[in-house]
């Protein structure tokens, strides 16, 4: 189960020219790649964030001109079965794939990181435990997990919340487990257990900033994969429920009308994919940053 | 649990050949499999059974239900009993091989899962056939030519293809080959069910497994592409190159064999993910599988056959990932000291 997330722990000492430990923001900004995906990403960032208030129809009105028509001059992509303006819908459909992710990703890496730190610091039966539920979260099929939590609870924003936080926690957890692990014999932590310090400080004020690289490039990745697995969920029918405009529920939709106007699938499939492009070099970006250009086999 | 007898852990094992406490650790991890299916069935019958017997009968009969009919569906299935109860007696039944039946489509389990479990096992295993292969030839040929630009092209595509979802996969390839070209059937469905001939039925695994092998390849290939690399700087190639050996059986039988070991451990880890591309796979296409099978059972709160697919595919998960680390331990001799860990 050691995976090579510790060994992305293990390549902590990395410190740049000046000896100062990696910053994420110059990581992304040194590569090609970092700076190809920067840009697309903020492309589709603006487009999610203002493109609500450029829709040239509201976008959940139906019969605003021909139903599923191809591209035309007054509705750009053309309309789907219900005659609404797939430009509209496009331009509105990308929040829940960004926002549920965010939310999702960052509460699993401050409940599982918080964890993992304790159970690192502390060691013995703390760690012990701590491992052991991990191991047996993570022992259970992803996907699976999340599709039986949703026929069970329903489809809601918080069902999808909750279990794609409970799919990261542990993953998340252990890798910061790891990278604690790691300094966790340095002077400075012995200074600050001196100084008497509480464990909360020491967590926070001492080990964190110190195992700020690994657990940011992880935190890039798994966004990365929250992205992809929300916008299949929503795909699958499974996460946000027509008439609300998403990129993935458009895709599945459009499906069923791809002959008669093919840019009703295509246009938010694209979207879809540019976005998760982006994010993928962003995250091989800071990844590399960490481990040095070696190669690391993560667990998906 | 049996698995706890099999192993005799301590410094007396240590004596024993390879081979028998390898057995060892496979029983265990049997073991531990059949005991994390335990847990997946335990999860899914308590999720399952947070809805009451009113809103599964609301759901199944409209919301016009009176309470008398509520009760005599309860009743029917049993819904009544407490879940623990009901838990036993669906458990007892599961693994005499009875599924039960569905109160919600009130046909069999067994009739709809198991022709989609064979679909399914069939797609996977042809997908990874063509996969694994077509990766290792990909990663060899772009660890050769390291740098050239036809190694630049396709990691720059695989670096794209690997970002996209798979139903994004599925869904330009089916434009793009059922649509515009039409050479191939756009849904498998009718295909596989009504398929009169095997052409017909061929054709329709063409698509779901080409989209599998698109999202198995750039990963797999672009592990096997890092790890010849380095295996071609070794010191045993160089002097294989100096014994004057062929060019092939430098790179295969020197390069390859040392690069198999990182290889196969990336694929083991990650296979079974890589593999639950299925299910949106499977979407894409209507492809009458065990993935369209637990969205659909998904979308209608359909426990029983939930609970049939989870434990089915969970099985095979599991059964996968022992299959993956059996091939690392044969493969790697240096885990061979370590496998009693």
């Amino acid at each position: 189960m050691t995976t090579a997330s510790e060994a992305v722990a293990l390549q902590l000492e990395a410190v740049d020219d000046e000896g100062r430990p990696p910053s994420a923001r110059r990581a992304v900004l040194a590569s090609w790649e970092g700076r190809i995906g920067l840009v697309l990403g903020l492309l589709v960032v603006l487009v999610i964030a203002f493109g609500r208030f450029f829709t040239p129809y509201p976008p959940n009105e139906p019969n605003v001109g021909p139903p599923t028509s191809l591209p035309s001059g007054s509705h750009l992509l053309g309309t789907d079965d219900l005659s609404r303006d797939i430009l509209s819908r496009v331009l509105v459909g990308g929040t829940v794939i960004i926002i549920v992710p965010l939310i999702a990703v960052s509460l699993a890496w401050l409940i599982g990181g918080t964890l993992g730190m304790l159970a690192a610091y502390r060691g013995g039966r703390t760690d012990a435990l701590i491992t052991r539920v991990y191991d047996l979260l993570m022992s259970l099929p992803p996907l699976l997990i999340v599709l039986v939590a949703i026929a069970a609870l329903g489809t809601s924003s918080v069902v999808l919340v909750l279990t794609i936080m409970f799919v990261y926690l542990p993953r998340m957890g252990r890798l910061v487990r790891g990278a604690t692990q790691g300094v966790i014999t340095s002077e400075y932590v012995a200074a600050a257990q001196a100084r008497g310090e509480r464990t909360a400080t020491i967590l926070f004020r001492e080990i964190l900033p110190n195992i700020m690289a690994p657990t940011t490039a992880d935190f890039a990745l798994r966004i990365t994969y929250a992205v992809i697995f929300v916008a299949t969920l929503n795909f699958l029918g499974l996460g946000v429920q027509p008439p609300r405009a998403d990129w993935g529920v458009m895709v599945a939709q459009g499906r069923g009308y791809i002959t008669l106007n093919p840019w009703a699938t295509l246009a938010p499939a694209a979207m879809i994919a540019l976005l998760s492009i982006a994010l993928n070099l962003i995250a091989d970006a800071l990844t590399q940053h960490v481990t040095r250009g070696r190669q690391e086999i993560v667990q998906l | 649990m049996t698995a706890g007898t099999a192993v005799a852990p301590g410094p007396k094992a240590l004596g024993r050949p390879w081979r028998s406490r390898r057995v060892g650790v496979i029983a265990r991890q049997v073991g531990g499999g059949l005991l994390t299916l335990f847990v997946i069935s335990i999860v899914t019958f308590g999720l399952m059974s947070v809805r009451t017997p009113d809103q599964i009968a609301r759901a199944r009969f409209g919301n016009q239900v009176t309470p008398a009919q509520v009760q005599a569906f309860a009743q029917e299935y049993g819904l009544e009993k407490p879940v623990y109860q009901r838990y036993g007696t669906w458990l007892w039944h599961f693994v005499q091989g009875d599924m039960g039946t569905s109160y919600v489509t009130t046909t069999s389990v067994a009739s709809n899962v198991i022709p989609r479990f064979k679909r399914t096992i069939i797609l996977s295993l042809v997908s990874l056939l063509v996969a694994l292969p077509l990766s290792v030839l990909v990663g060899v040929f772009q660890a050769r030519r390291m740098g050239s630009p036809a190694d630049l092209a396709l990691l720059g595509f695989s670096v794209v293809v690997a970002a996209l979802p798979e139903f994004v996969v599925g869904i330009a390839l089916l434009y793009v080959f059922g649509i515009r070209l039409g050479w191939l059937p756009v849904d498998s469905s009718s295909a596989l069910v009504f398929a009169s001939s095997f052409s017909a039925t061929a054709k329709a695994y063409v698509l779901p497994a080409a989209t599998l092998v698109l999202a198995m390849v750039p990963y797999i290939a672009r592990i096997a592409r890092g790890s010849v690399r380095e295996a071609l700087g070794m010191p045993y190639t160089q002097a294989a190159v100096l014994r004057g050996l062929r060019r092939g059986t430098v790179v295969w039988d020197h390069a390859f064999r040392n690069a198999a070991v990182p290889l196969v451990n990336a694929v083991s880890i990650n296979i079974v993910y890589l593999l639950s591309s299925v299910i949106a796979v499977e979407w894409v296409f209507g492809f009458p599988g065990l993935g369209q099978g637990l969205v659909q059972a998904t979308q209608t709160s359909d426990a029983f056959n939930v609970e049939a697919i989870a434990l089915l595919s969970g099985a095979v998960f599991i059964a996968v990932s022992i299959l993956a680390d059996i091939a690392v331990a044969y493969l790697n001799p240096r885990l061979k000291a370590a496998s009693l860990e």
